[in-house]
């Protein structure tokens, strides 16, 4: 990536994707393999409510590529707020967000949306399935809007939905899938487009203890078998064996990271 | 795709939801419609009254789209009537018969020429909407004829107007020509040995005293002394004699009148007790003589081509441009009077009032009663309101539909959609529920028209064409106002963010 920039032309990134020039100013730089592929320098976020809220405060972290990060902390404690800004869903107020030498400060929000296409899957805690898509409709979502072909759309969907063990109940509406066939449709939607990076905001927290853990070993096979990288909120600290790292965060701070280095 | 996949199947789901919207549009569409169908004039009344239609000059009318000389023709050796045709202009006045000549089209009032063919073709020319131009000529003359109590014939004023009358076979038969009069026999008429020199006289005429069926009138004609820019100018001073036959009297009905006094009270039927109802007449003092007969008398009489029309008939291909091309045509000739077809359902309540003398005879006179007809610019304010207000509703629920999905678009926002997709998303949806409401408030109205149509005699191809035509009016219109509404909400919509969404769960 870094060489093509080094062209002076705008990095384009597959299906004709181009984030990597804002208004002419390079925001992609530096990367190379073996760098942390996600960073956030110094991240803080600051909600303007009464006083202002401070949600996290200069958090650092870096995540390497085909690392499985838990984060964990008590409610409220500003792990899902730390998660949108990793993600691009939410601006920080100070500090940086780094995906693979593309620096979000530097990109609109239509920029921040094609980044979300290619490079970034989501995982929410309430699934956010659309409802007036079934389940293969909701995977191939993301597929469309970076016009890929419907064979290789439905290719992909099958593999997907086969892999989550949802191939049987492709046609059914989120409506008629349990909690946790509906997440499991959810992370083969995250997956759909092969992000280099998987953001999971409470993907068990909806879900009894049997489902929510077959969501993480699913995540955890993902992550072992297709090397995407992981960084995953819980409050269950129970999934921290399946982590190479576990950072837990108080007061939207970290306080801690077990495993690895931060 | 999949955005206008999700935005279609978002406004059949929330149909219910948004049939505030969708009622709106479909009565704006209705208002417009009806509207459209007045203004073009293929409803059926426009046709029931083209009898009104006496003083036009010019006179604009619909082009049908079906021709068949044959069923005239086979009309025509029926009984003795004028018909509409005209070959050597390629006419389709034919297309407009028999109703129309049946019911008095095309009566000019009589005059000196004055329509200036050449500036009326020049005026057209470049016009891919005008499919004829049919010009009508009148020469006036003396008619010598002895009325009752005359101990020598006198001589009487007439104008003699050239049309393409179709005389019955049994008569000897006569040139096919156009004309614009509607002319119902009163007699059986009688043979004739010229083709060329023979006439009808109006039956009721109290211009001048009846010439009987069969007999030679005597019509004398001032000879042209010059021609000025096309216009004749007349030397009264040198009459030029012309002896036609006259085949028959004809009689112009203009429909039927309730029977009043000259007081102006109803004329009740004593047994019934019911107002007795009449038809009633025109009565003009023309000589009708076939165009082709009246041509060669004004070459005799000095002339050379004739360049003025006292009346001509403009057929269009199409209606929709009918509006725009009178109101061109009216510009360009201020001093005539140019009407469309659907101006006669203004003109409509222009009838003719039956009027029973002291001395028991009927009297006909122009009555003044008008047609309660909804004004043209009354009628657009009403199309731009009922627009406007359908357009605020449909802002209105979208802002409402798009407060209830923020999730949905923070979902498609989180996983890449961009906000140009959003907007194209929310704006389909509005396109969508204005394309659903005209629709339906189109085709109910439409379906009544449709149905109307069907009975005008208006050719199938032609009513195709009418409804395609409106509907694209229609449909546009309805789908402009939804976009220009629903720009607002889809900015709205576009314009937030995932985390906005997500926050709020």
């Amino acid at each position: 990536m870094s060489d093509r920039l080094a062209t002076g032309r705008p990095a384009a990134r597959g299906h004709g994707e181009s984030y990597g020039y804002l208004k002419g100013k390079r925001v992609s730089e530096g990367y190379q393999p073996g760098d942390p592929i996600l960073r956030g320098i110094n991240l803080t976020k600051k909600f303007l409510v009464g006083d202002g809220v401070v949600a996290v405060r200069e958090v650092t972290l870096d995540v390497m590529p085909g690392e499985f990060i838990l984060v964990i902390g008590p409610s409220g404690c500003g792990k899902s707020t730390l998660l949108s800004l990793l993600g691009g869903l939410d601006r920080p107020t100070g500090g940086e967000v780094i995906l693979e030498g593309r620096k979000y400060s530097r990109l609109d929000e239509n920029g921040l949306a094609r980044l979300r296409r290619t490079s970034v899957g989501f995982v929410f805690q309430f699934f956010n399935l659309l409802g007036d898509l079934t389940a293969a409709e909701n995977v191939a979502l993301p597929m469309r809007l970076i016009g890929l072909t419907d064979e290789e759309i439905h290719r992909r969907t099958e593999d997907l939905l086969g892999a989550v063990g949802m191939l049987e109940r492709a046609n059914h509406s989120p409506y008629e899938l349990s909690g946790g066939e509906q997440q499991r449709v959810a992370a083969a939607r995250a997956l759909a487009n092969q992000p280099k990076v998987v953001l999971a905001d409470e993907p068990t927290g909806n879900l009894d203890r049997k489902n929510g853990l077959e969501v993480i070993k699913l995540f955890k096979r993902f992550n072992a078998e297709r090397r995407q990288t992981f960084v995953v909120v819980t409050h269950d600290r129970t999934f921290a064996e399946f982590a190479d790292r576990v950072v837990h965060m108080e007061d939207g701070r970290v306080i801690k990271v077990e495993g690895g280095a931060a | 795709m999949i955005i206008f996949r999700l935005a279609l199947k978002n406004v059949l789901k929330n149909a219910n939801r948004s049939l505030l919207a969708i009622l709106g549009m479909a009565i704006a569409a209705a208002i417009m419609t009806g509207s459209i169908s007045m203004r073009t004039g293929y409803v059926n009344p426009a046709f029931l009254d083209y009898r009104r239609f006496m003083q036009a000059d010019v006179v604009i009318y619909p082009k049908k789209l079906h021709v068949d000389p044959g069923a005239v023709r086979q009309r025509a050796t029926e009984e003795w009537e004028t018909v509409k045709y005209q070959p050597t202009f390629g006419s389709d006045l034919l297309s407009l018969e028999p109703r129309l000549a049946d019911e008095g089209f095309l009566a000019p009032p009589g005059g000196d020429p004055d329509i200036d063919l050449a500036a009326l073709r020049q005026a057209l020319a470049g016009r891919a909407n005008i499919a004829g131009v049919h010009p009508l000529f009148t020469i006036p003359a003396m008619l010598s004829a002895q009325g009752e109590g005359d101990a020598v014939p006198r001589f009487y004023r007439v104008p003699v107007r050239g049309e393409d009358v179709l005389a019955a076979k049994s008569w000897g038969g006569g040139p096919p020509i156009a004309g614009g009069r509607a002319l119902v026999p009163v007699d059986e008429g009688s043979p004739h040995q010229s083709p060329q020199r023979f006439a009808l006289v109006d039956a009721r005429s109290k211009a001048h005293p009846q010439i009987p069926v069969g007999s030679q009138m005597k019509l004398f004609f001032p000879a042209v002394r010059r021609e000025v820019a096309g216009r004749p100018v007349y030397d009264w001073s040198d009459l030029r004699a012309f002896t036609f036959t006259v085949v028959g009297h004809y009689q112009i009905p203009t429909g039927s009148s309730p029977l009043r006094t000259e007081e102006g009270l109803p004329v009740v039927d004593g047994q019934e007790g019911r107002s007795v109802i009449v038809p009633t007449y025109w009565d003009v003092p023309d000589i009708l003589v076939p165009s082709q007969a009246l041509a060669g008398v004004y070459r005799e009489l000095g002339g050379t081509a004739q360049t003025r029309a006292d009346q001509v008939g403009i057929s269009l291909n199409s209606m929709y441009l009918a509006k725009q091309t009178a109101a061109e045509l009216q510009q360009a000739f201020p001093n005539f009077g140019v009407y469309t077809v659907p101006n006669l359902v203004r003109l409509a309540g222009e009838g003719v009032r039956a009027i029973q003398t002291d001395s028991g005879d009927i009297r006909y006179e122009r009555g003044r009663d008008q047609q309660m007809v909804l004004p043209a610019d009354l009628s657009r304010t009403f199309i731009v309101l009922s627009f406007a207000i359908a357009g605020l509703l449909v802002a209105t629920n979208m802002f409402i539909l798009t407060a209830q999905r923020r999730q949905e678009i923070g979902i498609l926002r989180a996983i890449g959609a961009s906000s140009r997709e959003v907007f194209t998303l929310i704006l389909s949806e509005v396109i969508g529920l204005a394309v659903i409401g005209s629709l339906a408030g189109f085709l109910l109205i439409q379906l009544g028209v449709t149905f109307l149509l069907f009975f005008s005699k208006v050719s199938l191809a032609e009513a195709g064409l009418s409804t395609l035509a409106a509907t694209a009016e229609v449909v546009g219109l309805s789908v402009l106002v939804a976009v220009l509404f629903g720009l607002l909400p889809a900015w709205e919509a576009a314009r937030s963010t995932t985390a906005e969404v997500l926050r709020h769960e």
